[in-house]
């Protein structure tokens, strides 16, 4: 038996030594039909001499076909790339692929993959240098790396990588990562294809954006299968700028295949679903329709009981306090009073399953957001709610129009309140006050939803965007000398309101700060401690206090860090902070923290018997623009509308007088934003007020030279000084 | 609905069993206390060693003729903090394997523990053999307790060189046992005991000799930014296994002398295959038309700079044994041993005395003396000049013929002579040899200084500015080399830079380039208020108070700057700040203004003379540090006329 096992593997090996062989010499035959006198005739454009590599050819090839349960997918790439210097001949002489992988069940294969790479060289003085890839090829764990021998600048790189893989297919419904990218690269192109080929049953949705050139269809070998090309020469690279978005701004391609067996699975697929091998390029109010029909159903109020019975008890006059306090409601129960189990889990204090009187408060934490927006759409129809269901590409990603990826798609609930409320994240500080930064000022479907009935109607609009009043980030900060005139003492409170409090929250505030407050609010909610055998009880508590202790420990050490950091001239001592008020509770409350530390050696020089207070660096980091970004053509896309202020007092030591107030006080103020600086003495303090504004979130390119007006503006003031003179 | 906890409770259950124990494994009230005592004294730690035992074993293999090491580690950690969670790690490779590696409980109880193993690859070495074994360690309370048995075996004592007593945690007591049998002959060197409490204790068992040291509370080793390396400053032992007699009583030399260990290097190097064809023609195309020696060394070692990209294979007898002159030719690229042997291989092809030579960079506090593989850590090449050697290093992108890294500078080089060797050591350089000049003027416009800069970059400064020029994308250079040019100075920006030779190493690096120094001028009322360095070197090198190791600089070197401000018309000096003189045994520093006719003169020249600042004179270098801080921040005032 064990030597017929022996015959049949070692066959088998065989066979597939050949056939890796086999498809070598195929592939060979396929992607290195060009000489190397041929290749060097490729025309490159002088511009390009400068570049540190240029990309002579990109042609990339995806295949999906399929036989009866079994997926094959082919993707191959072929490259030519033309070392021109020093940094990528380094940065393409070693590659590392990800190891060929399969997964069998007894004698069924339900996974395969493997991969085939053929590396050539194209010598300076036209010769050939074959790589031998099994020769110079080591593993690492799961990866395979090549360190590419006699490679030299003025080379040309001839590679090709194919990957065939095979899935056996149990559910039937598969949706492949979708494929979005600028045809620009970080090198420049001179011959860029991509080509799709589909059998007859996949959905392919693909289009290209931006004025890249059209898909085409070619023909196939096949009869079952469609091809469809994209193709662009003498491509630039890409460059990058501030505030930018590539994909909305670059020629792109956006591609995505999937796979449904069945019509019942056609219904559940996460995609905007075309014709069985026909190209769908574009989305259209139908498709959103077909959409919100398929994922919609009348909301399911069984999970919302609590919620509602909640609310009714609850004093709630509007409608937007009961989806207010519903959602907070929901944000507790339903998430954030699972975080103590899950972390006593994480930290190896909870094990096994819990006691079965005790399972309420371990299991029944909502995963996605699926779950709340059924919650929130049944709290809707119990209160007579109106709102809608939303769906909006978010600008990142391009216009609405040129929606094609459902995972590129937002969906949420708008809630036709006064004021209007908005659920789209999912996480431990939900809130319906405001919806994701990059939604904001994107054109959304909005799918109106009649008590009962399925979405019937599907409309479009614009979400509206925040304004730099709603996000407000402001220090107020109290400075005094040291003793020894050398440094500063300081408090500061700092505060976030809109979506500066999303990006805040994780970084001012720890996760016992909150959970105190949710439990506070919450007085009747158990904890995972209180549950248990005396034993546990005692082993829960105590351990989970510890941890705690722990975290709050490393959590602040890590703020003392980052704020020392912060004040990169001088070293802080004596760090304190405090969280005043979480903002997590109740209508726009910010986000506000206190901090006390000393500043020591640093922001404040010896100017003969007087000193001069570099007091423009309390206003933090500003933006410098260089040369090269003074000059734009592309727009200038913003995460949200936005104002800082600082409000900085500092008490001048007797036997000082304060110059220089006059160079603070300046305004500048157009269109796109302002900065706007006071300074004024009141009794022995100078008071000193800055206001920075981003008036929006999306400018014209034109805009630009208006907008670098204030942000010069505003560097200059970070290099602002005062003279404290000797009386 | 999916129950999320559940399923992660569930699956993982069988591994933490031992919870269901957890409270007969809790610390007692004593076992609290003394954690308590114990952190309130080292406030910073969370876990201490409360026992450390290694016992050394050594056996000879008949088959492999080879003398075989067990190194068996018992560790208990003791949590001192509220809670604790720690990683536990060791290496192995090709020539050592970890037969166990278990966790217990203060009861001895195992405790069923994940443990990764994983090749450990760093961004230097292409590809080695090393692997490690790493796992989580869970305190749940203060006055936890865990151990782990480590049982560690190498294939062939050769490769074991080293034992640090010092551990990331604190080790409050421990021992190290190592029984050597009456067949091994073996030397343990010491090393750093200093003021740390280890006792040697000898004594017999039968025909064994047994050696144990006794630690008491050892610090925490900890790596900082610019330590020296582990084998300058912590407490360890060298073994030097000289010789063994095998199971017939026949004498095996191992590392008796110097000696051998060069032979059994020769031998490795001896045994590569050398076919120097094409290196032969390479050699006559870089020579042809070149009539001095240093032409043509120059030619070759630059070649072989500019041409042989650093990929390294340390995997088995590779880390020790060249690749061939040959493959590394071919393949353009190598290692330091590749690139030592294609030089070599090539200085002789041109009719040079040529020889391999191994060195342990800076890293490494030994030197021959000890013949271990720990001794060294590199290769270069030596040309033979009049029976002195010229060593070159392949590695080094922009070392000037004739110059030497920082790194191997003063370092003992062993080099092959033949049957014999030879040792040497790399030259020191001086200060000077690295140095960085400005020559400049300025004059106020506004808010801003103004003027043209002239720099001039020697030895380490102008191979590593070289370097990164080179190594930048060429589309990116001139942009990048802009903003190093403002060196750091954020309100700076340089312009109009002069042309120079990337590849020139020989020449002294010439950078001529108009600098602005924005808002570096304040007015106020009638005065003027500035200060001219716009560089302010070493202002920001101030040596943190909670740094545990000694800092060791890149390397010596000089700045000097001399610029000369022209007076506003109209205006006259207030204050000029004093100067400064400074000169201890880190620093020597000039820096004054003075007032010439029309304008002023800054001249200011700093040396740093010895890379090493220790620990315990910080506070000389902190106090030096200041006053050059307080020399650069205070202002230049000018008065209106």
């Amino acid at each position: 038996m064990r030597l017929t096992l022996f015959t049949i593997s070692v066959l088998f090996l065989s066979f597939i030594a050949q056939g890796q062989s086999k498809l070598e010499k195929e592939l060979q035959e396929k992607f290195w039909s060009n000489t190397a006198a041929q290749i060097k005739a490729m025309d490159i454009p002088e511009k390009w001499n400068e570049e540190s590599a240029v990309i002579l050819k990109d042609h990339r090839y995806i295949q999906y076909i399929n036989s009866g349960k079994v997926v094959y997918f082919k993707s191959n790439k072929h490259q030519l790339i033309k070392i021109q210097d020093q940094a990528s001949l380094e940065g393409f002489s070693e590659i590392s692929l990800s190891k060929d992988s399969k997964i069998s069940f007894g004698w069924t294969t339900t996974s395969r993959k493997e991969t085939t790479i053929g590396i050539r060289i194209i010598k300076s003085d036209g010769s050939i240098s074959l790589v031998d890839i099994e020769k110079e090829e080591v593993e690492e764990d799961d990866k395979r790396k090549i360190a590419i021998p006699n490679l030299e600048i003025g080379d040309i790189i001839d590679i090709y990588i194919q990957t065939d893989r095979k899935e056996r297919d149990y559910d039937g419904l598969d949706v492949y990562a979708a494929v979005e990218t600028t045809i620009k690269d970080n090198y420049p192109i001179l011959d860029y294809r991509i080509a799709v080929e589909v059998e007859n049953d996949f959905f392919l949705n693909m289009n290209t954006y931006n004025g890249a050139p059209a898909v085409k269809e070619e023909e196939t070998e096949r009869s079952a299968t469609k091809m469809y090309v994209v193709e662009a020469q003498n491509v630039d690279k890409l460059e990058t700028s501030r505030w930018y978005y590539p994909l909305v701004e670059e020629p792109s391609v956006k591609l995505q295949v999937a796979f449904a067996r069945k019509r019942s699975n056609e219904y559940a697929a996460e995609i905007f679903k075309g014709e069985d091998g026909e190209r769908k390029a574009s989305v259209d109010k139908t498709d959103v329709l077909d959409y919100f029909d398929r994922k919609f159903n009348r909301a399911y109020s069984y999970s919302a009981k609590e919620v509602i019975a909640y609310i009714k008890k609850g004093k709630f006059k509007s409608k937007a306090e009961k989806l207010q306090a519903g959602l907070e409601y929901i944000r507790f129960n339903r998430y954030t009073r699972f975080f103590e189990p899950i972390f006593a889990y994480q930290a190896d204090i909870v094990a096994g399953t819990p006691r079965s009187k005790c399972y309420d408060l371990y299991f029944g934490i909502y995963e996605y957001d699926a779950q709340v927006v059924n919650d929130l759409r049944a709290i809707s129809e119990e209160f007579n709610i109106d709102y809608d269901i939303v769906l909006v590409q978010p600008r990142y990603d391009g216009k609405l129009d040129d929606l094609l990826i459902k995972g590129n798609a937002r969906v949420g609930l708008k809630f036709n309140t006064q004021p209007e409320l908005y659920f789209f994240d999912f996480n431990e500080n939900m809130t319906l006050e405001r919806f994701p930064e990059q939604l904001e000022g994107a054109e959304a479907y909005i799918g109106s939803v009649v008590k009962k009935k399925n979405i019937s109607s599907i409309t479009r609009t614009t979400l509206n965007s925040s304004t730099a009043s709603q996000n407000v980030y402001q220090e107020i900060i109290d400075l005094s000398l040291t003793d020894d005139k050398k440094g500063f003492e300081m408090d500061r409170e700092l505060s976030a309101t809109g979506h500066f409090e999303s990006e805040y929250i994780f970084s001012w505030i720890h996760w016992t700060d909150f959970l105190d407050e949710d439990y506070e609010t919450y007085k009747d909610q158990e904890h995972f401690y209180e549950c248990g055998s005396k034993k546990e009880l005692q082993r829960y508590a105590e351990q989970f206090t510890a941890l705690e202790e722990k975290k709050v420990e490393e959590f602040r050490e890590r703020r003392e860090k980052s704020t020392d950091r912060e004040w990169d001239a001088a070293t802080v001592k004596d760090y304190t902070s405090t969280v005043i008020e979480t903002g997590r509770y109740g209508n726009n409350s910010p986000l506000k923290v206190k901090e006390t530390m000393t500043l020591k050696d640093g922001y404040i020089k010896k100017a003969g018997k007087n000193l001069i207070i570099e007091i423009g660096k309390f206003i933090g980091g500003q933006v410098e623009l260089d040369e090269k970004e003074r000059e734009r053509s592309v727009d200038i896309y913003l995460d949200h509308a936005k104002t800082y202020v600082y409000e900085i007092k500092l008490e001048i030591p007797e036997g000082y007088t304060v110059k220089g107030l006059d160079a603070l006080n300046s305004s500048v103020d157009n269109v796109t934003g302002n900065f706007i600086t006071t300074a004024v003495m009141d009794g022995n303090m100078l008071k000193v007020k800055t206001i920075k504004t981003y008036k929006s979130n999306y400018l014209k390119s034109e805009q630009w030279n208006d907008m670098a007006l204030w942000l010069d503006a505003a560097f200059a003031f970070n290099q602002a000084k005062v003279l404290l003179e000797k009386k | 609905m999916k129950l999320f906890v559940p399923a992660l409770l569930l699956s993982l259950s069988l591994l933490f069993t031992t919870q269901a124990n957890a409270q007969k494994d809790k610390p007692t009230a004593q076992e609290v206390s003394k954690a308590k005592t114990l952190k309130e004294k080292y406030k910073d730690e969370d876990v201490v060693i409360s026992d450390k035992k290694t016992e050394i074993t050594f056996t000879r293999n008949n088959k492999t003729n080879k003398v075989e090491v067990r190194e068996e580690i018992i560790t208990t950690f003791f949590a001192i903090a509220s809670r604790a969670d720690i990683g536990y790690n060791t290496g192995y490779d090709n020539e050592s394997s970890i037969e166990t590696l278990s966790l217990t409980d203060k009861r001895n109880k195992r405790i069923a523990w994940n443990i990764n193993d994983e090749a450990y690859s760093t961004e230097s070495v292409f590809h080695n053999d090393y692997r490690v074994k790493y796992a989580k360690l869970t305190f749940p309370l203060q006055g936890y307790l865990r151990t782990v048995k480590e049982v560690k075996e190498y294939k062939d004592v050769k490769y074991f060189t080293t034992d640090y007593f010092v551990e990331p945690y604190r080790v409050m007591k421990g021992t190290m046992t190592i029984t050597i049998p009456d067949w091994l002959e073996m030397d343990i060197k010491e090393y750093h005991f200093g003021s740390n409490d280890i006792k040697k204790v000898i004594k017999k068992v039968g025909a064994d000799t047994q050696i144990t040291f006794k630690i008491n509370n050892l610090s925490p080793m900890k790596r900082e930014y610019r330590m020296p390396g582990n084998s300058y400053i912590y407490p360890h032992v060298l073994y030097l296994t000289k010789s063994f007699k095998d199971n017939k009583g026949t004498e095996v030399t191992l590392f008796k002398e110097t000696q051998d260990l060069y032979n059994w290097y020769s031998s490795l190097v001896n045994d590569v295959d050398i076919q120097t064809t094409d290196i032969a023609v390479k050699v006559k195309e870089l020579t042809d038309g070149l009539t001095t020696d240093d032409e043509k060394v120059k030619a070759i070692y630059y070649w072989v700079q500019d041409n042989i990209k650093y990929i390294a294979f340390e995997d088995g007898i590779a880390g020790f044994k060249p690749d061939s002159p040959q493959n590394v030719f071919n393949k353009k690229y190598g290692d330091c041993k590749g690139m030592a042997i294609l030089l070599k291989t090539m200085l002789v092809e041109a009719g040079y005395d040529a020889r391999l030579v191994w060195i342990g960079t800076d890293h490494i506090s030994y030197d021959y003396s000890t013949p271990s593989l720990s001794v060294d850590n590199h290769m270069i090449t030596a040309i033979m000049v009049d029976g002195n050697p010229i060593f070159i290093d392949g590695t080094e992108k922009f070392n000037s013929y004739g110059t030497f890294a920082t790194r191997i500078q003063g370092k003992q080089a062993l080099i092959e002579n033949g049957e014999t060797f030879l040792l040497k050591k790399v030259p020191q350089a001086t200060p000077e040899f690295n140095k960085e000049v400005y020559q400049g003027t300025f004059k106020i416009d506004g808010n801003d200084l103004v003027g043209t800069i002239n720099k001039e970059l020697t030895g380490e400064q102008a191979s590593s500015f070289l370097y990164g020029f080179t190594g930048m994308e060429q589309d990116k250079r001139q942009e990048v080399m802009l903003k190093v040019l403002t060196d750091g100075n954020n309100n700076a920006t340089v312009q109009n830079v002069s042309d120079f030779d990337p590849t020139d190493r020989d020449a002294i690096l010439k950078l001529n380039y108009n600098l602005k120094v924005s808002n570096a001028v304040s007015s106020f009322d009638d005065n003027l208020y500035l200060e001219l360095d716009p560089v302010r070197y070493l202002a920001d090198w101030t040596m943190e108070e909670d740094r545990e190791n000694s800092y060791k600089m890149s390397n010596t070197r000089v700045e000097q700057k001399n610029i000369s401000l022209e007076l506003p018309v109209g205006y006259q000096i207030e204050t000029l700040p004093d100067a400064i003189s400074i000169d201890n045994q880190f620093l020597q520093v000039e820096a004054r203004y003075t007032l010439n006719g029309n304008s002023i003169d800054y001249n200011s020249q700093i040396k740093i003379k010895n890379r090493l600042i220790k620990k315990t004179e910080f506070k000389t270098w902190n106090a030096a540090i200041q006053q050059i801080k307080n020399f650069y921040d205070e202002q230049i005032v000018l008065k209106k006329v």
